[in-house]
Parts: C-alpha cells; sequence; structure tokens
C-alpha cells in the first residue's frame, strides 16, 4: 500500500466522525458497509472492499449511540479491518474478529475527543460575549474539526500503513489456530449484531413477519432487492387494514404560549433555511461533555441573530450566551426543537414580554429528553437497522455486490436530511403545540410498528440467507477444525 | 413496598439512553418521574407521557405522593424505574423509610451554578454534599451512560 492509498483511507475515518458530509458523515461514512466500499475503491478493489465491509457491518447492524456514549467504533472496525483485509491478505472471517478490538480502541478516541473539545466552549463563550457572530466558527468546527483530524487520522494512517506492512508477519507468528479461532469468532459475530438489531423491532404484533422474511428467502429463493420491495409492500397493507389504536385524547389543549402570526416577520425563508442547515451539518462539529451540542445550537443562531439584530452588538451577544448552553438531543427528529427556539427568538425581538431568555431555555431543555428517546428510536433503532441490513444484505447476496452500500448511502441521507428539513420547519412554522399534537396522535407509533414490521421482515431474510451462506461456508472450510 | 429496579440520576429524565437501551436490560412496566416542579406541569407530563415507549406508563408526581406510591403493595408484574433529575431527591426518599440500595448517575447538565466533575456530569455544592452522604451511607452509586458501558464506582471518582 502506498502512503498516499494509506493517507486516503485514514481520511475515511476522519470523515466518518467528522461534520464535512452534510451532517450524516455518521449515518454514511462511519458504517464499514461504506467505509469498506470507500476503502476497496481506494485499493483498487471495491467488491472485496464491499464484502468485508458488510461481513464487519453485520455485527455492528444494531449500532446505537445515544446521548454521547459510545459502544465501540464501527467506523474505525470498517476501515482497518477492510484494509488489513485487502493489503494484508486477511480471510474476511480473521477481519471481522480484529475489527472488535480496533472498535474498542476507537471508543478511548471518542473519550478523548469529548473531553478535549470543552476547552473550545470557553472559546465559543469569549467570541459569544463580544457579539462576534461571524467569528464562532472558529471555536464550533474550525479548532475542533482540526483536533478531530489530528486525534482520527493519525492514528487510522498508522493503523493502515504499518498495520498492512506487518499484519502478514503478524499472523505467521500467531499462527493457523488462533487464526482458525478468529475465523470462528468472526463467523459468529454477525448473529450478535442481528440479535441486538432484534431487540428493537421484534416484539408484539411484527414478530411473525421476522418468519415471513425467512420462509421467502429460504423456500421461495427470492432475492434481497425483491425482497425489499416486498416487505415495504406487506407492511403498507397491514397497517391499512390494521385496527386503529384509540387516541390518547387529552381534555383541554390549551397553549402555554401563543405561536400563531409573526412567523417569518422579521426572518425571511432564507435566514431560517440558513439556520437549518448550520444545524444539520455542525450538531455534533464539537459535541463535548459540558455542553453537549450547545455548539452546534449556538451556530445554528449564527444566521439568526444576524439577521435579528445587525446593528446591535449586546444584543447578540446576549442571544448567543444564552443559546450555547448545555443541549442534547437527537440532531434529526429533534431539529423541531431548534425550529422553535428560532420562532421564539423571532418573538422576543418582535418585543414579546412573555417570552424571556430563561423561558426559551426551558422550553428547549424540556423538549430535548423526550424528543432524543423517540428520535433514538426511530433514526438509529429502526430506519437505520432496515436500510444498512438491506444495502448489507444486496452487498453480500452478490458476493460484494457495490449496489449494497449505493443504494445505502442514497436512501439514508435522503431519510435523514428529509427528516431533519421537515422537523425543523415544523418547529418553525407551526410551533410547540404542533410537535405535541404529533407526539400524542399516535401517528409516531404508527411509523415505529410500520418500520418494525417492516426491520422484522428484513432481518429475517437476513438470517435466510446468513444460514445458506454459513452452510458455504462450513463447506469450503471443510477442514477448519 | 413496590418493586423498583432501576434508580437513576439523570436531568434529561426520558431520552435516548433511557429508551434505547435501559428499558430492554430493565423491562419495566412503569417509569415513575419524581419531580416536584413537573408534577404540577401539564404540558410537561404530555409531553414526556407521548414519549414513552408503547407498554410503558409514565407517572410523574411530586415526591409526597411518590413516597405514599412507592409503599403501596405492588401490583402484578409491576416493574418500576424511578427518575429524577438531582440526588437531593433520592436522599428524600431514603429519609422516608424507602430503601434503596444503588443508584445509576446517567447526566447531570452544566449550569451557571454547577462545576463539570466527570464527562458530562457537573454539580454544585450541594449536590456534591449529598453524593457524598449517601455514599456515606453504604449506598452504592454508579456512573453509567448505558447498560453496555462498565459501570465507574463514584467512590473512585468523588474523592
Amino acid at each position: 500500500m502506498s502512503i498516499i492509498q494509506a493517507a486516503l483511507i485514514a481520511s475515511i475515518y476522519y470523515l466518518g466522525n467528522a461534520t464535512w458530509l452534510l451532517g450524516v458523515g455518521y449515518y454514511t461514512a462511519y458504517r464499514p458497509l461504506v467505509a469498506g466500499f470507500l476503502v476497496g475503491l481506494i485499493l483498487g478493489d471495491p467488491v472485496t472492499g464491499t464484502l468485508v465491509g458488510a461481513s464487519i457491518n453485520l455485527m455492528y447492524l444494531g449500532f446505537i449511540s445515544a446521548g454521547g456514549a459510545l459502544p465501540g467504533d464501527p467506523c474505525l472496525a470498517g476501515v482497518v479491518g477492510t484494509s488489513l483485509a485487502i493489503s494484508g491478505g486477511l480471510a474476511t472471517e480473521a477481519a471481522v474478529a480484529t475489527a472488535v478490538p480496533l472498535g474498542l480502541l476507537g471508543g478511548i478516541i471518542w473519550v478523548g475527543k469529548m473531553t478535549i473539545n470543552t476547552t473550545f466552549v470557553r472559546l465559543s463563550e469569549k467570541i459569544a460575549a463580544k457579539g462576534d457572530a461571524n467569528k464562532i466558527w472558529i471555536s464550533v468546527y474550525g479548532l475542533p474539526q482540526l483536533l478531530l483530524f489530528a486525534m482520527s487520522w493519525v492514528p487510522a494512517f498508522i493503523m493502515v500503513y504499518y498495520g498492512g506492512q506487518y499484519i502478514q508477519g503478524i499472523l505467521n507468528f500467531i499462527g493457523a489456530n488462533v487464526l482458525g479461532i478468529l475465523g470462528t469468532i468472526g463467523g459468529m459475530m454477525p448473529a450478535l449484531g442481528i440479535a441486538l438489531t432484534l431487540q428493537s423491532v421484534y416484539k408484539g404484533e411484527s414478530k411473525i413477519f421476522f418468519y415471513l422474511g425467512f420462509l421467502l428467502i429460504q423456500f421461495f429463493g427470492l432475492n434481497m432487492i425483491s425482497m425489499g420491495f416486498l416487505s415495504l409492500a406487506v407492511t403498507i397493507i397491514y397497517m391499512q387494514l390494521r385496527k386503529e389504536d384509540e387516541v390518547y385524547e387529552d381534555e383541554s389543549h390549551e397553549s402555554e404560549i401563543d405561536d400563531e402570526q409573526s412567523r417569518y416577520a422579521l426572518l425571511d425563508k432564507a435566514t431560517v433555511k440558513k439556520s437549518w442547515f448550520n444545524w444539520m451539518m455542525f450538531s455534533h462539529s464539537c459535541y463535548n461533555y459540558e455542553r453537549m451540542q450547545g455548539q452546534g445550537v449556538l451556530q445554528a443562531m449564527v444566521p439568526i441573530v444576524n439577521k435579528l439584530y445587525p446593528n446591535d452588538r449586546e444584543k447578540r451577544a446576549e442571544t448567543l450566551l444564552n443559546e450555547m448552553k448545555f443541549f442534547n438531543t437527537e440532531p434529526n427528529v429533534g431539529a423541531c426543537i431548534i425550529g422553535l427556539a428560532v420562532s421564539l427568538e423571532e418573538k422576543k425581538a418582535q418585543g414579546a414580554e412573555e417570552i424571556t431568555n430563561d423561558t426559551i431555555t426551558s422550553i428547549k431543555s424540556s423538549l430535548m429528553g423526550p424528543l432524543a428517546g423517540i428520535g433514538d428510536t426511530i433514526t438509529q433503532g429502526v430506519i437505520t437497522p432496515i436500510l444498512i441490513s438491506m444495502g448489507v444484505s444486496i452487498a453480500l447476496d452478490g458476493g460484494g455486490n457495490i449496489a449494497g452500500p449505493i443504494v445505502y448511502i442514497i436512501s439514508i441521507a435522503t431519510a435523514i436530511i428529509g427528516i431533519s428539513y421537515i422537523s425543523f420547519k415544523l418547529g418553525y412554522e407551526k410551533g410547540s403545540d404542533a410537535i405535541l399534537e404529533i407526539l400524542e396522535s399516535g401517528k409516531i407509533n404508527k411509523v415505529i410498528l410500520g418500520a418494525s414490521i417492516m426491520g422484522c421482515m428484513v432481518l429475517g431474510a437476513l438470517v435466510g440467507n446468513y444460514v445458506k451462506d454459513f452452510n458455504i461456508y462450513i463447506n469450503s472450510y471443510g477442514n477448519w477444525r | 413496598m413496590k418493586n423498583i429496579s432501576l434508580v437513576r440520576i439523570d436531568d434529561r429524565l426520558i431520552h435516548g439512553q433511557v429508551i434505547t437501551a435501559w428499558v430492554k436490560v430493565f423491562p419495566v412496566t412503569k417509569i415513575l418521574i419524581i419531580d416536584n416542579e413537573l408534577a404540577g406541569n401539564r404540558l410537561m407530563s404530555r409531553i414526556y407521557r407521548a414519549a414513552a415507549p408503547i407498554g410503558i406508563e409514565v407517572l410523574i408526581k411530586n415526591e409526597e405522593d411518590s413516597i405514599n406510591f412507592i409503599k403501596e403493595p405492588p401490583l402484578k408484574n409491576e416493574e418500576i424505574m424511578i427518575l429524577v433529575k438531582t440526588p437531593q431527591v433520592i436522599e428524600r426518599l431514603t429519609q422516608n423509610e424507602i430503601p434503596i440500595s444503588k443508584i445509576v448517575l446517567g447526566g447531570m447538565g452544566a449550569r451557571d451554578d454547577r462545576k463539570r466533575f466527570n464527562r458530562n456530569i457537573s454539580v454544585n455544592q450541594e449536590e456534591e454534599d449529598c453524593l457524598k452522604r449517601m455514599l456515606n451511607n453504604n449506598i452504592s452509586i454508579v456512573y453509567q451512560l448505558v447498560p453496555l458501558e462498565t459501570p465507574m464506582d463514584l467512590n473512585n471518582i468523588i474523592k
């Protein structure tokens, strides 16, 4: 492997963690399916890259990072595991097994980053206190992303570049027995990944669909793509036939704050969109233990304060300092909170006396928990596992079919960015009552149920496929004991 | 006395870690939020109820009602997770003869009056003293965001 190749591969690890991919790096390059494909492209063998990446991804199907806790690091496992498999000639199963400890190592980088990022909060405070909104980027993503580069790119480069050179020697040293064990462990890991994912979706009325998916693959020999469309159709049919749940009705719908009028009064559509874009892009660019996403909110407020208080430095400072307080939610479903905060800032600037800085803070912090719960369930708990299971299955089914990662990237990016945009707009234009109405209408639970049904079917199909692969695996390793 | 599976301090109360991780490991039927302020806030009660996963009932009660409620005999299959925002609430439960042997510390966000203390935990003097008092009373307190994470004993952090 050349230095340039290793440098490019290390950049994938950086990008998976960084903020630059429209804020969806965590959903794309961070996943071994995608990372493996990209590493393969760089090393001139995208098919093997996809195959190895998909295999490693199997054990991270149920990966959820909630509220700043990181269970392993699929990105490092995907990037380094795949490059060792291709450049070091490591068998796929052995690469999967070596990827596990790498994933744990990634956790150390994560804690380090979350800790050091706190220092940039101090800088943000200084800049915000002067009302220099246009300089905030330095401490929100300029410096933190440089730090991230140093903390992620450098170790990945060392592992990929030197690992590839020495892995063969290491493998010769540890010998065939240990490799056999690694291979067996690697072969079992996907079952764990699938089981963890099932924990989120396999419940109640969706259970039967898991077996349906398994049957269709095993006995009817459908391929994964037709399986995907079929499960979508079956889910829709089921949801249409299903009896409506009783909707929880509160006797009164009193409004806490009068939300009508006043949208797009001082702000124009372009400014609101810019604020959303900043949130989408930078919500996690300086994720830290002290304020969590406070820095992201700060960046989202930059276009807003510039528009509301173009000539009032003090007002800008006051607003920015208030908006950068502790905040943590699921950033996409929870984008409505930022939209709502923007509309409250607009009303405050119009002179509404009932809205103080404290009101805004308390509304934000009361919504952030519940929406994180719902949001994590929707985006990380159901949408991602379904789409990535599809992607992984397509990839494995075709022995490294690159359509797997490509279909996954397009579908997940559309879904996540779409959710974020719609949610932000809802929060800004319709306000807190609309958010609450949706929460209580049972629509969210319907979406989760529908997605769980589809998820069960796809996972059933995946297990069906996996059993097939496992037979081949045992046969081809006839003397594996 | 009700069956309590988990007592957790976390000022975001119900959120991603609780819903995607804790309730899977502790399959409770009820989540009891003890907070004097929230108990009187109908809007927030609605939000938290709407945010709960299917099959879990959310109760939001003030301290006095909570104490009486916990002392009631358990219903069949009833398992409860207690969520509070600050350690003082739990201390008052123990002072009212509710035995609590283990507390999980999940998150206490930074505020003006709080100093950062460990990762995402910030405390003010009063809260720190309260945690120390409970440790001295042989209540085990661990810092743990999600069940998969290794719990850290607060005794080793607070010194």
